[in-house]
């Protein structure tokens, strides 16, 4: 079975053409439950938890499987579990080109390895 | 009323440099606009004060640094300082033991930025936000703040970047906007932001108004 992508762009420019240059705060009230500043995320491309992603669909009037692309076959997304080790928190865009990933993966490795080795005190 | 939460922040070696309360639920937003006071006394220095972001961070236990201050290779700190440069801001690393965790911001955004970036990392550990759940980049765990988090962390980063006593003082000195942002090392989009947050211009004027008022009563009698 393909695995399903949100189409992010699309949200976002619907989002955008909607709001119409209105403010932020404007339409997130007009929303609910969401905040101006998780709405500008959103306009960025970020992809929003689910019961945001419900109120946007609602209040654009489109229903969410709009915004489902099935990607090719890829190894399945692992269940997301309660993180029980110390593990990094990133702020980037939600999809990431593969030359980004590896870099910032790459990135935190060393740099986990530099700062245990005493390298930044 | 939001629940009442005494924190600390520890040192890497255990003492306590910080303890303050903040409200996680209503009471949120005053909790922070006094723990961004409450900061500036630590380091002895009037409440409206600029503080930066680098110095606090240090001060509060964690090491900035950018890519290349690792031993990344030059291929991938050019990969992340130019094609994807747009594509993140910063990243927190928790390093175990008496180590200071990691702030890793990118230094091709403006000043303005990057102070903001390190408010940001710095409110979510003064919010003592805990990961809730993980996304995986290649295998790799990466932890998410919910959207609440996120929210907090965001008027939190912005009332530690300018205080509201500093907002304050600026209306009553009738700085613009763009005065305001240059004393704080902020872009006008967050001074903007701040004023319409805290209505310092609306309670300024209030005020003002109130006590002509007040004066123009005294005068006629």
């Amino acid at each position: 079975m393909p695995s399903n992508e949100i189409d992010v762009n699309k949200l976002s420019a619907l989002v955008i053409q909607k709001r119409n240059d209105r403010p932020l705060r404007v339409v997130a009230e007009e929303i609910g439950t969401v905040s101006a500043p998780t709405l500008s995320r959103i306009e960025k491309g970020n992809l929003p938890d689910l019961e945001t992603f419900a109120r946007i669909c609602k209040w654009l009037n489109i229903s969410s499987d709009e915004f489902v692309i099935n990607a090719p076959e890829a190894s399945p997304e692992p269940v997301l579990e309660p993180c029980d080790e110390a593990c990094a928190a990133l702020r980037s865009d939600r999809n990431l080109p593969s030359a980004t990933k590896n870099a910032i993966i790459e990135l935190i490795k060393v740099a986990q390895r530099d700062a245990k080795s005493g390298n930044f005190d | 009323m939001g629940i009442l939460t005494k924190m600390k922040i520890y040192s890497p070696d255990g003492r306590v440099i910080l303890e303050y309360q903040l409200r996680l639920g209503r009471g949120f937003k005053t909790d922070s606009e006094e723990l961004s006071h409450l900061i500036r006394r630590e380091f002895h220095l009037p409440t409206e004060s600029r503080v930066n972001a680098f110095a606090l961070a240090r001060f509060l236990g964690f090491n900035v640094i950018v890519p290349s201050d690792t031993s990344l290779n030059r291929e991938m700190v050019e990969e992340l300082e130019t094609k994807s440069k747009s594509k993140w801001s910063a990243a927190y690393l928790p390093i175990p033991g008496p180590t200071r965790d990691l702030i890793i911001h990118n230094p091709t955004h403006a000043p303005v930025r990057q102070e903001s970036n390190i408010f940001h990392e710095i409110a979510h550990r003064l919010c003592g936000h805990e990961p809730k759940g993980i996304r995986l980049i290649e295998g790799l765990p990466i932890h998410d703040y919910d959207n609440t988090m996120e929210d907090q962390a965001h008027f939190l980063g912005y009332a530690l970047h300018i205080p509201k006593d500093g907002l304050f003082s600026a209306v009553k000195e009738d700085l613009t906007n763009a005065a305001i942002g240059e004393n704080y090392k902020a872009s006008s989009q967050l001074v903007t932001q701040r004023l319409n947050a805290t209505q310092v211009r609306k309670i300024c004027a209030r005020s003002k108004a109130k006590w002509q008022n007040n004066a123009n009563t005294n005068y006629v009698k």
